[in-house]
């Protein structure tokens, strides 16, 4: 730099200054030497030396185009970085910077791709249309976008994307004319324009959906008329419409045919629809001639079909109570409330009717309730029972139940359960008379509860089904199957079964009943059918002694005493039992015992001998010594002579005489 | 925003006008490649749609202006009293003859709309409805022009259609700018009904 009266000069520039270059494209720079940098320190332009950053640009690529100018040229301005510098060594070898610019690197913009319009309907008379593209790679420049669109003779002003790149939106287009649109993308490298749209914009229109929708019951239970208003004028656009309902609660839609409202209209009866049930509807429209888009669907509205009389009558069945007496009987009459579909509406009473087929006179005994079973007692017979479900419409068809004085009819065979699926299937052999139907009963098998029956029915032709209750796993259930003739009924088969065993919750308690010296007799109970979690298939003894190994003997599940043998005598013994079902075993507590000493009369055939001998031995010494008794006696007792008997006491006087 | 070429002419004069619309200068028809066969088609939907709201906005307009105009429709907003094209073509004319004069009704239509929605805008400020009925209108009419051009260029190599635009109604008090307005809307709605029975014949399939 020069310093010339307080200002400072740059000794140089470089030209261009402050390029705009395309990637990969070759740039040429000139450093051009003020004259007067010349005569201030003989520097000339085979000293400069080019910089990239801190870095050196190699010789090869400057040339000396004169005195006062170098050029430096790089063949691929992806090599470019900034800043690119002008530099001379000075006096002294000291580098001194002349001049420095910035690059900016980028690419022209690609022809823009893709691109395509809609008209979102915003309002009754407002129609903007939003066109979308592809623009392309990115430029690393300021790109700016237009999207541009004319009519045959006139011109609109451009539509600028505010934020974005790749989208417009124009504040509302005319139909009826067709219109040129395209996207011109520029930047300082270059322009590219897309193709262009052709098209009239009623032919891309996603109008508002239909609103105000309203759903009317009429006279008949099975439609609901809807009626709403359409929110874009017949004369700009006949439109064609998409009705879909479902259930309320239930996520399936169902659809009106598109054919049945593929005309402009403001109104239209759904048919087919169930009595007394709440549904919901929406609505959507689009052009009738289907260019365009459809519209969203529409806010749901509610409606409910009007009632109709029961479609069928209620299941029926029975459990019969004989155990009063056998010649009357407590029946209790159950039956199933009728699903909505079937009940068509609110049942507000059964009406029951019972018959004594066995009466000459046939007369029947009717029952009004409100609830789903009576308990009668009736005399052991043969009965026809009816119910009739009764809604303010009208009356069911009757359902009717025989109810035989016996069930000696064909039974089922081979009633078998299979759990699949987290269901519990039961199959049985049909019998060979036709069978009008099956009532399949079961119950949960429990200790701490009562076995409350459960039933469903089945049609005759089948031979198996799955029970459409509540079905625990791990839990007890008894399954009976009845088949149902026109004349009478068959009696129940029953089988036990789980929908899923699981081991036991609990082992056997094993005790001991008798233990001898080698033996020992354990007793054990079944565990209850709330322990068991499944069927008991076998027990496991194991049994072992302080410092032995454990033996272990299969016991069959359906005993309740086991003898263990060949134990070793005054021993202490560990015994506990596992129960297994199909899922796993689960043992008991442990129980100790010690062996006896001595078997069983084994003291008594010792004590006894020795006491005979003993007996005998005395005997014997008693014989010896009575055989011995004198020699006994003279050793024992000797004779001791009388003194008074002695010469000594005859001879004197003051002896008296005897 | 839909008179924009015409507004300048109409700006200059007191009386009524004629003009030369259809600003084409050189050969060939402009932006012909837009000119497609679906224009027919396209002019009967805009004529049938101008039909269909025509009515609705008279009805609107009269009711935004007030009293006397609502209650004394007949005797003010008689047509006779403003200038409105001749539009004597019926369905048996040459259909040249009835584009040129769909062309110059439109044209003046499009005029007028514009006046009326600028007198709207002064005098009606608030009356949003009205405003965008007039807009859209105008919008209508803008595009069938276009059309219209389009159609008397490919068909018949017409480029120059003499146009009268009638009376501004610019200096006029605010009862005369109403007045008028109501006078060419009126005479609009019977003008149009007949525009779209003459049409049918000839721009159907």
């Amino acid at each position: 730099f020069l310093v010339s009266d307080g200002l400072v000069q740059s000794c140089g520039h470089i030209i261009p200054e402050s390029p705009v270059l395309a990637l990969g494209s070759s740039f040429t720079a000139l450093c051009i030497l003020n004259e007067s940098c010349l005569d201030f320190g003989n520097i000339y332009a085979n000293q400069i030396i080019w910089k990239i950053k801190n870095r050196v640009v190699p010789k090869e690529q400057y040339h000396e185009v004169n005195r006062t100018v170098s050029s430096v040229t790089f063949n691929d301005t992806s090599s470019l970085a900034n800043p690119l510098t002008c530099n001379v060594l000075a006096d002294g070898q000291i580098e001194q910077n002349i001049y420095g610019i910035t690059v900016t690197i980028g690419l022209p913009p690609e022809k823009p791709k893709n691109l395509s319009c809609i008209v979102h309907q915003l309002s009754k008379l407002t129609y903007p249309m939003t066109c979308t593209w592809n623009p392309g790679r990115h430029t690393f420049l300021d790109t700016h976008f237009r999207l541009k669109y004319r009519w045959p003779q006139e011109n609109f002003p451009d539509c600028i994307p505010k934020d974005v790149n790749n989208s417009c939106t124009i504040a509302d287009v005319q139909f009826f004319v067709n219109l040129e649109v395209w996207v011109e993308a520029a930047n300082v490298l270059g322009r590219a324009e897309s193709d262009p749209l052709v098209l009239d914009p009623i032919e891309i229109v996603k109008p508002l959906s239909p609103h105000n929708l309203s759903v009317n019951s009429g006279i008949l239970p099975t439609v609901l008329k809807l009626s709403w208003e359409n929110r874009i004028s017949a004369a700009v656009m006949k439109l064609k419409f998409n009705i879909r309902y479902r259930i309320i609660g239930d996520t399936k839609w169902m659809q009106v045919p598109p054919e049945d409202t593929a005309s402009p209209r403001t109104s239209f009866s759904v048919q087919g629809l169930r009595p007394y049930t709440e549904y919901v509807f929406s609505i959507r429209c689009m052009k009738e001639d289907g260019v365009g888009y459809w519209s969203d669907w529409s806010e749901e509205k509610t409606g409910v079909t009007t009632e109709d009389k029961p479609s069928k009558g209620p299941p029926i069945w029975r459990i019969i109570d004989a155990s009063r007496s056998p010649a009357s009987w407590t029946v209790h009459l159950m039956w199933k409330a009728l699903e909505p579909f079937e009940a068509n509406g609110v049942i507000l009473r059964y009406e029951v009717t019972v018959r004594a087929k066995s009466s000459l006179s046939g007369l029947s005994e009717k029952y009004n309730v409100n609830t789903t079973s009576l308990t009668l007692n009736l005399p052991n017979g043969t009965y026809e029972v009816t119910v009739m479900a009764h809604n303010r419409v009208g009356t069911s068809p009757p359902s009717v139940l025989l109810i035989p004085a016996s069930n000696s009819k064909a039974p089922v065979k081979n009633v078998r359960t299979l759990p699949k699926d987290g269901r519990l299937w039961v199959g049985w052999t049909a019998p060979n008379t036709y069978v009008l139907k099956y009532v399949i009963e079961w119950c949960l098998v429990s200790n701490s509860s009562d076995c409350i029956i459960e039933w469903q029915n089945e049609p005759g032709n089948i031979q198996g089904t799955y029970l459409k209750g509540d079905i625990k796993p791990f839990k007890c259930y008894l399954i009976t199957v009845y088949p149902l003739y026109a004349d009478g009924q068959g009696s129940g088969q029953s089988v036990k079964a789980y929908l899923q065993q699981d081991r036991p919750s609990k082992g056997p308690t094993v005790q001991t009943k008798k233990v001898g010296k080698a033996e020992a007799v354990l007793t054990w109970n079944h565990l209850t059918v709330d322990e068991q979690n499944g069927f008991i298939r076998s027990y496991t003894i194991f049994y072992k002694t302080v410092d032995g190994n454990e033996t272990a003997v299969s016991v069959d599940p359906s005993k309740t005493e086991y003898t263990l043998s060949s134990l070793t005598s005054d021993t202490l013994y560990t015994v506990r039992m596992m129960a297994y079902t199909d899922e796993g075993g689960r043992s008991g507590p442990d129980f100790t015992f010690t062996t006896q000493k001595f078997g069983k009369g084994e003291i008594e055939a010792i004590v006894v001998p020795v006491c005979l001998a003993f007996l005998l031995i005395v005997l014997l010494g008693v014989l010896f010594c009575f055989n011995k008794r004198d020699l006994i006696k003279k050793h024992i007792w000797p004779i001791v002579p009388d003194p008074s008997k002695s010469n000594i006491a005859q001879w004197s006087p003051q002896v008296p005489a005897k | 925003t839909g008179v924009v070429p015409f507004v300048a002419l109409l700006l200059l004069q007191r009386r009524p006008v004629a003009g030369r619309a259809l600003l084409v200068t050189g050969s060939g028809c402009p932006g012909h490649s837009l000119c497609r066969s679906n224009v027919q088609e396209q002019t009967r939907r805009q004529v049938a749609l101008l039909n269909a709201t025509a009515q609705d906005l008279f009805s609107l307009y009269l009711k935004c202006q007030g009293e006397p105009f609502s209650s004394e429709t007949d005797k003010l907003c008689n047509p006779s009293g403003v200038f409105f094209p001749a539009f004597r073509v019926n369905r048996t004319s040459e259909r040249k003859e009835v584009m040129v004069a769909m062309y110059k009704l439109f044209a003046f239509l499009n005029a007028s709309l514009g006046n009326i929605t600028r007198d709207q805008e002064e005098l009606n400020p608030t009356a949003k409805e009205l405003l965008d009925r007039l807009h859209n209108t105008t919008k209508t009419t803008r595009g069938l022009i276009s059309n219209l051009t389009c159609l008397l260029c490919k068909n018949y190599n017409i480029f120059q259609v003499d146009v009268s635009y009638g009376e501004s109604s610019k200096g006029k008090s605010a009862f005369k700018k109403k007045q008028q307005g109501c006078q060419v809307l009126r005479k609009y709605v019977q003008v149009i009904a007949q525009a779209a029975r003459v049409l049918l014949p000839h721009l159907s399939p």
